[in-house]
This record gives structure tokens, C-alpha cells and sequence, in this order.
């Protein structure tokens, strides 16, 4: 697969008079290739949202550069290309939401794109049914749950068509039910459409549904790897703030009790499984 | 005797408008002394406009909140001194900082009091000691602080008035893993060691269970729920039915005791979980 965003040698510092600026990015380097799920993970503070708002130019660096489909984010002429390519969700959708009725809200995007209002008919209604939401769409948006709101959020985005979406925490303010309706969104926005995703959690759970993690360290990339791999090396998770899920402590767990266990679950179904066929195998 | 009891406490937004909106409904229940309780419930289910009640920042439509045996509204005059004894850490705290330096925020409360001056810095470097906050911030502008750290100074402020009920509102939301235990562990001591109520809302059932004495479920408005955290997560049909869900580790145990019914599954921790497999095993 050809690099969708290539990160070269990034270093980014919010106040650049002066020398003694700390770097908050710190010479980051990073291909994110097309139609990848990648979760970046690191404690408060490491440098995550920084990263990510380099990839739609909302930041640019210091030093180094950010390349989207090849074009510079510098390039100021192709700031219009590189922001219909790659859209952002933050975690409060209150913040981001600003029209009253459900259907204003998702054609706001495309709108300020200069889409033409046939198209953008057809494109609120296809946005809206990908998040499942197509029913509301004559609601008024202070009246949706918050998981329903963020859906709205990224329904938004999906109008504009980006190539990719950038999710800064979008479930940190949600209930239990609203975490895995925008978590499925995303699952299948990425599996049935295409869509790159690059996701910031701190949900380890969320995190395990990437294809690759990356893990960040004082503006740094410690780490980049299966979630698979990175989750089995649970000292090293530890040195960085982060924790594992709940099903992979269960079976780590197990193993130092004695128990044969090889496999390793990503999630509730697998872990089950591995139970239930290590149980069987005794009788 | 109960540290708080709610009597019939019926909220109503906007009462008399055609907005008008029961947000509560008929609540009855008892919090004691020196008791840690979660508030679970899906967005909208009433947890924020109940806990606003405690301190006195909505005042009941109907029904009564009693603070060590009086109602809080008998004398209005004396709100002020519910206040400082519930405190109150809402939703995004670092939106209420506001002062120059991070040591008059967390000072601001203590000082509203009329403690004097030694006391009140007595109380800022507990309460910084207490949030691990590092001194060398005490003199910054909290506007310069990363969002974990405002965070923590908000908590601090509220702290630094040492109130006897705790009452905190998604605290943690935005908190990295190590960051989120720390503070919940700081919480549990505040409890613990200081005969305090903490009274923690969240949407992590992980934490809540870990953590409650017992858990209060709203959902709609009504109370539908006070109980401890085993018996509250054993209700998975009911739970699900308000749009919750219990602990991931629980809902694993509940699945395997499908096929294995001699397996627990009221069990809330890792830990626990452990245990009971390994014994089962053993004994197969």
C-alpha cells in the first residue's frame, strides 16, 4: 500500500521566538498508509492532539514537514485540498455541533465547500444513514444523547467526503451506549467505505480494533506496532502511563496462575471462546 | 444517622413554560457518613441535576434534601454554609478557573470562608499535596497548565475547602489510564482515612464498581436502583434495559456461567476473576 500521510522528522513548539521553547512534538516520524485504522495512545500531556491537528493543518511544524496525498500542509494554496481530504472530530460534540436541526448540521460542511445543493441533498442523506441516524434528521441537535450527537459530528465530516478521519477522544464523554454506537461508526466507516481513521483513546478496549498502534512519549514515537504485540508486553505499557484491557489482564493473569493458555484475546467474544475451550478440553 | 436524605425530591425544569420538563421524579433515598457512592445512569437520566441538588445549586420543585438532619432550605440565609460543606467538582472543572496564579484558584475557596491567612496556605498545599500537584505550579497561571494539570487544580480548590461530602462529576473523562487511578485512589483515601462522603458520577463501570459502597441508578428522572455494586451489576437484563451495562469483567463471567453454571459470576475485578477460574479449574 502507497503512504497516505507521511510525517518527516516533525518537531513542532508553540512559542518559536526564543530558544528555550520546549518542544511539544520532538521529531516525530510516521506513514500512515490509506485505509488503515491507527489508535495512537500516551498519558496527558505527551503531545497526541498536537500530532493529529498537523495532519488537516490546523498546526504546522516548527520543523520537518507533513505530507497528505503527497502535498505539503505548508503549501497554503492546497489548505482547501488537504481539509476536504482529512477531517477532525474532537470530544465534546457540544463544541462542535452548531446548527439547531440534525440535517442543517451535517450539510454545514459541504456547504462552506461550495457543493451544489442537489449534491448536497444526497450527500446529508447518505452521511446520515452510514451513522444511522437517517431517522433524525429533523430533530433539533440539542435534544440527541450525547453518542447521538457525536454521530451527528462525524456524519458532518462524512459529507464533506475526506479520505480520512481524525477522532481526538470522541467517546471520553459518552455513556456506555453512546461509546459503542460512535465505536461501531468508526469500525465500519473504515472496513465498508475505505475511510482512513486515525483515532486518539484513552480506552484501551477502543485502542485493540486498530490495525496499529502507535504509542507517544514526550513528543516522541515510542512505539508502533499490532495491538496484538503491544498489548503482550505489559511492563512496557506500564512505563508509559497506559494500561491494558480488562480481557488481556484476565488471560495474563491466568497464565502466571498455571493456567495453558496460548492465545491471546483482543476482546469479551474471544476471551469467552479461549475460556470455554480450555474448560472443555479438561473434562 | 444519615449524612443526606432525600425526601420526594421532584425536579421540574422550566416549570410553568411549555419547556417544562420533569427532570427528577419523587426521589427517597439516604447517603450515610463516610460512605463512597457512584452515580450510574445514561446521559439525560437526571445524575447532574441530582448531585446539583446536594449542594444547593437547584432547589426541589417538591421534596426535601435534609444535610445532618435539617433541610437545607429552612434558612436560606444560610446556604452558603451547605456549600462549603458539600463541594462540588463539576464536568470540565477547568472551565472555572479563572484567578492569576494557580495558588489563588486553589485559594479562592478557602478564602470565601474567612480562614486566616496561614490556614488558608496550610489548606492550598494539602489540597496540592493531596491532587500530586507540583509545587513549582503554585505560581504559574493556570492558563498555562496542560489540561490534565488544570484539571487537577480545579479538584484542588474544591479540596482545599476540606468539605465532609464530596461530590465530583465525570472527573476523570480525558484522563490518561495511570492519571484516572491515581486520582481515584486519592479519592478512595479522602473517604477512607478522613471519614469523608465521596460521591463519584460516572460512566465507567469499571471505576464505579471497583470503588462504591453502593451505587445509586437513575434512569429517566427515577430512582431505579441503591444497592452495592455485586447485586447492582447482577442485574444485567434490567441494566441493559436502561441503556447500561456492567463491568467488562463481569459480563465475561456472566457468559461463561452460561455454559458452566457452577462458576460466580458476581464478580467485580480482574482479580476476583482470577481466582474463581483457578479454583475451578482445580476442582474440575
Amino acid at each position: 500500500m502507497k503512504n497516505f500521510i507521511d510525517i518527516v522528522d516533525l518537531k513542532f513548539s508553540y512559542n518559536n521566538e526564543g530558544n528555550n521553547a520546549k518542544n511539544i512534538l520532538n521529531g516525530i516520524n510516521l506513514n500512515i498508509k490509506k485505509g488503515e485504522f491507527l489508535a495512537i495512545l500516551g498519558a496527558n500531556g505527551s503531545g497526541k492532539s498536537t500530532l493529529i491537528k498537523h495532519l488537516n493543518a490546523m498546526l504546522l511544524p516548527t520543523k520537518g514537514n507533513v505530507f497528505v496525498n503527497g502535498i505539503n500542509t505548508k503549501d497554503e494554496g492546497k489548505l482547501y485540498d488537504i481539509r476536504s481530504t482529512v477531517g477532525l472530530v474532537l470530544q465534546n460534540p457540544d463544541n462542535q455541533i452548531v446548527a439547531s436541526i440534525v440535517e442543517d448540521e451535517v450539510a454545514f460542511g459541504p456547504e462552506n465547500l461550495g457543493v451544489a445543493p442537489k449534491s448536497i441533498r444526497e450527500r446529508v442523506d447518505m452521511a446520515l444513514k452510514l451513522v444511522d441516524m437517517y431517522e433524525y434528521r429533523k430533530s433539533t441537535t440539542y435534544s440527541l444523547s450525547g453518542g447521538q450527537k457525536q454521530r451527528i459530528a462525524i456524519a458532518g465530516i462524512i459529507a464533506m467526503q475526506p479520505e480520512c478521519i481524525l477522532l481526538d477522544e470522541p467517546t471520553s464523554m459518552l455513556d456506555p451506549e453512546g461509546r459503542k454506537e460512535v465505536l461501531d461508526t468508526i469500525k465500519s466507516l473504515n472496513k465498508n467505505y475505505g475511510i482512513t481513521i486515525v483515532l486518539i483513546t484513552h480506552y484501551m478496549e477502543e485502542a485493540a480494533n486498530a490495525d496499529r498502534i502507535a504509542i507517544i512519549n514526550e513528543g516522541k514515537i515510542v512505539r508502533i506496532d499490532a495491538p496484538r504485540i503491544i498489548f503482550s508486553e505489559v511492563a512496557f505499557l506500564d512505563k508509559y502511563q497506559l494500561s491494558i484491557p480488562t480481557v488481556v489482564e484476565l488471560i495474563h493473569k491466568l497464565k502466571l496462575n498455571g493456567l495453558p493458555l496460548n492465545n491471546m484475546a483482543l476482546d469479551e467474544r474471544e476471551c469467552v471462546n479461549i475460556l470455554k475451550k480450555y474448560f472443555n478440553s479438561l473434562e | 444517622m444519615a449524612k443526606i436524605e432525600i425526601q420526594d425530591l421532584t425536579y421540574i425544569y422550566s416549570e410553568g413554560t411549555p419547556a417544562a420538563k420533569k427532570a427528577l421524579s419523587n426521589i427517597n433515598l439516604c447517603i450515610k457518613k463516610n460512605e463512597f457512592i457512584g452515580i450510574i445512569g445514561r446521559t439525560g437520566s437526571g445524575k447532574s441535576t441530582f448531585a446539583k441538588h446536594l449542594n444547593a445549586l437547584l432547589k426541589p420543585t417538591e421534596g426535601k434534601v435534609i444535610l445532618d438532619g435539617k433541610d437545607i432550605w429552612d434558612e436560606p440565609k444560610e446556604i452558603r454554609n451547605v456549600r462549603f460543606k458539600v463541594g462540588m467538582v463539576f464536568q470540565y472543572p477547568e472551565h472555572q478557573l479563572f484567578e492569576e496564579t494557580v495558588y489563588k484558584d486553589i485559594a479562592f475557596g478557602p478564602s470565601n470562608m474567612g480562614l486566616p491567612k496561614d490556614e488558608i496556605e496550610k489548606k492550598v498545599y494539602m489540597a496540592c499535596e493531596f491532587i500530586n500537584l507540583d509545587f513549582d505550579l503554585l505560581y504559574k497561571s493556570p492558563f498555562e497548565l496542560s489540561g490534565g494539570e488544570k484539571r487537577k487544580v480545579a479538584i484542588a480548590g474544591v479540596i482545599a475547602m476540606d468539605p465532609e461530602v464530596l461530590i465530583l462529576d465525570e472527573p476523570t473523562a480525558g484522563f490518561d489510564p495511570k492519571s484516572k487511578e491515581q486520582l481515584l485512589y486519592q479519592l478512595h483515601c479522602y473517604y477512607k482515612n478522613r471519614g469523608k462522603t465521596v460521591i463519584l458520577i460516572s460512566h465507567n463501570m469499571d471505576d464505579i464498581a471497583k470503588y462504591s459502597d453502593r451505587i445509586i441508578v437513575l434512569d429517566n428522572g427515577n430512582l431505579v436502583m441503591l444497592d452495592s455494586p455485586k447485586r447492582v451489576f447482577s442485574q444485567i437484563d434490567l441494566l441493559k434495559s436502561i441503556g447500561l451495562e456492567p463491568p467488562q469483567i463481569t459480563s465475561i463471567m456472566q457468559a461463561l456461567k452460561e455454559e458452566f453454571p457452577d462458576l460466580s459470576d458476581e464478580i467485580l475485578s480482574v482479580d476476583e476473576a482470577v481466582e474463581a477460574l483457578s479454583n475451578f479449574v482445580k476442582n474440575r
